[in-house]
């Protein structure tokens, strides 16, 4: 029976944020810490003091099952860990639990009127380690109680996003169409992403090269029409991959056919443009893309 | 035995091995000559679409090295633009492409207008229209009335005209338009702007009734709502032929607002009729056509029982609508078909 066993080693709140913050690599979703701080809480005689343990309860409550609350020892703050959420959810949810506390309470203390201020540190590598970020937190914690309640301090030095590499293979016969291809990729800024760009003139050519193997986020960017092996077959073979949700598939196609368009989508393409069409079109749909693999 | 003498042999000999030799030489240097364009034209390539591109998408003046120097450099400046007019779509560049075709071009294209090889004449006829070249109308307004054209030449100077000069385009379309077999005729209206079809749209009863069949195809296949009323006055049309072919245009639309201007095809004389008002009924709600189509079920031609068969299943809740539909049905006929819809799954 499962419940009869008991765990040597119980976790803590450093294991839970570095598990945490393996993850925001992986999945590339930011995660999002918190320092709450009552304000007026330290100049408060411990007689006055509210209830601790019923504020964290409380606070618990108001969060996600995916987040956490901690409670600092001896102080009246506390440490939340927002899982799957950026600065600006975290900020949203900061305003909304301050106006609560405000003009509501909290119900178990009798509905009792608190005041917050809070220091906000989003997370988007996995570089700072938790004892960096719990100084620099509670420091920024310290800034924003002095300033008044209700205030946010931000934390920027944990939020920068690592640079990630991403493939792109161009698949088209024309040479000089080819190379405007990759002039417009070039050209893109894409924030983190660096693209490592490729031009291959048909279908075999690319299969061949087995440059589609690898652990990165590939972009293909193909005709639907290619000598020797079409768009088409390039787009069944990689969809046979085990990992290839990674792979992203604009296809370009001269035919304007909507039953080609529903094969193309069917067969996992995911974006279908109709030559001819602007280059602007491209950047945008490419840019956009990008900003997607990061969730928030 | 045939005896030549042998001074006649040697003679031919000679004659013949000469002639060799000259076909050699003449083929050698054009082989060169060949190669020495292609070089050529590969280098302009190479070196200045760079500068292309940065003129096409930047705001900058024309760099004067883009200007071709000789023959081999306008053919790579062709290739260049051919590429940019056939993938992609900006006003912006297509501008930059005319004007500079209108300039530095012109002479070049109007040469092989000229050209006695009709190649090279219908390659200066497709180039007028990809680089838009308009300083050249004129010239094709006078080849338009060479007394030798080859159907070819004269498709290509009807797409110039509708281009460059569509008034006169339009006025004299009900004439040119019989010059055209079928596909031509298709393949023009199907280049044609909407404001040129929507103008069209006003003479069609003036064409001959095969040409307004056809006409109406090519609206089905632009998809373009500012047709539907157009197509939507035509069902209540005389030609059965124009009322199904309208119906069907309406139908690649996908989309119809009016159902009671379609319910009139209930009891349409004609199957074809009933068949396209099955496949119509598929853009509504079931719940909403439901009534109709069951009664198309149940129509005694077999097109219009398996299409009203498929429109259900393919609706929401649609199988359970033939389920149900078998279990309480009459008709052996219209039975079987929803059996045959709900096996196949479409």
């Amino acid at each position: 029976m499962i419940s009869e066993y008991s765990f040597e080693h119980s976790v803590t709140t450093k294991q839970i944020f570095d598990a945490l913050k393996a993850h925001v690599m992986r999945s590339r979703t930011a995660i999002t810490t918190v320092f709450l701080g009552l304000y007026g809480g330290s100049d408060t005689a411990s007689a006055e003091m509210p209830d601790v343990g019923e504020i964290t309860a409380f606070l618990t409550n108001q969060t996600r099952k995916s987040d956490f609350v901690f409670k600092i020892s001896n102080d009246p703050i506390w440490f939340m860990v927002l899982a799957q959420s950026g600065e600006r959810e975290a900020a949203a949810f900061l305003r909304r639990l301050f106006r609560m506390v405000r003009t509501e309470g909290i119900p178990a203390l009798n509905n009792q009127k608190l005041l917050f201020s809070a220091s906000v540190a989003e997370i988007g590598n996995d570089e700072g380690t938790f004892e960096e970020l719990i100084a620099v937190g509670a420091l920024a914690l310290k800034k924003s109680l002095s300033k008044g309640p209700e205030q946010i301090e931000y934390i920027a030095s944990f939020k920068k996003r690592p640079s990630e590499k991403v493939r792109v293979s161009i698949l088209e016969e024309n040479a000089i169409y080819r190379d405007v291809l990759h002039r417009t990729l070039d050209n893109l800024d894409l924030g983190h992403f660096e693209l490592e760009i490729k031009e291959f003139q048909d279908g075999y050519e690319f299969l061949e090269s087995k440059w589609y193997l690898s652990s990165h986020t590939h972009l293909i960017l193909m005709n639907d029409i290619l000598p020797r092996q079409s768009g088409l077959d390039v787009l069944h073979e990689i969809r046979r991959l085990p990992n290839n949700k990674r792979i992203i598939v604009f296809m370009m196609t001269k035919r304007s056919s909507e039953e080609d368009m529903i094969y193309a989508y069917e067969s996992g393409v995911d974006s279908y443009f109709i030559k001819p069409f602007n280059l602007r079109l491209l950047e945008i749909e490419v840019k956009r893309t990008f900003e997607r693999l990061y969730t928030c | 035995m045939l005896k030549i003498p042998i001074e006649i042999l040697i003679i031919g000999i000679c004659a013949i091995s000469l002639v060799i030799v000259i076909l050699s030489m003449y083929l050698v240097l054009k082989g060169t000559r060949d190669h020495i364009v292609s070089r050529k034209k590969k280098k302009y390539i190479q070196n200045k679409q760079d500068t292309w591109y940065r003129y096409f998408n930047d705001d900058i003046p024309l760099p004067s090295e883009l200007i071709p120097n000789n023959n081999s450099e306008i053919k790579a400046v062709e290739e260049i633009f051919l590429a940019y007019v056939e993938n992609i779509s900006s006003p912006i560049i297509k501008k930059k492409i005319r004007e500079f075709s209108n300039q530095y071009l012109r002479r070049y294209y109007l040469n092989l207008l000229l050209h006695r090889r009709w190649s090279l004449r219908m390659n200066a006829l497709y180039r007028i229209v990809s680089f838009e070249i308009d300083s050249l109308v004129d010239e094709c307004k006078k080849y338009a009335k060479r007394a030798k054209l080859s159907s070819e030449e004269r498709f290509q100077l009807l797409i110039i005209q509708s281009m460059f000069d569509e008034d006169s385009f339009i006025n004299e379309f009900g004439d040119l338009l019989l010059m055209l077999s079928e596909y031509e005729y298709k393949k023009l209206l199907v280049s044609f702007s909407v404001e040129i079809l929507e103008k069209l749209t006003l003479q069609i009863d003036e064409f001959p009734e095969e040409y307004q069949y056809y006409f109406i195809d090519v609206l089905g296949i632009k998809r373009n709502f500012s047709f539907l009323t157009f197509l939507e006055n035509n069902l209540s049309h005389d030609d059965t032929e124009i009322r199904i072919r309208s119906l069907k245009a309406i139908n690649e639309m996908g989309m119809i607002t009016d159902l009671d201007r379609y319910k009139v095809f209930l009891d349409s004389p004609v199957w074809e009729e009933r068949l396209m008002l099955a496949k119509l009924l598929g853009a509504f709600p079931l719940e909403q056509v439901y009534p109709y189509l069951e009664e198309l079920l149940q129509d005694e031609n077999w097109w219009v029982r398996s299409q009203s068969a498929r429109t259900i299943g393919n609706s929401k809740d649609g199988k359970s609508r033939l389920e149900m539909f078998i279990a309480t049905a009459q008709d052996q006929y219209a039975i079987e078909m929803a059996q045959e819809v709900l096996v196949r799954g479409y």
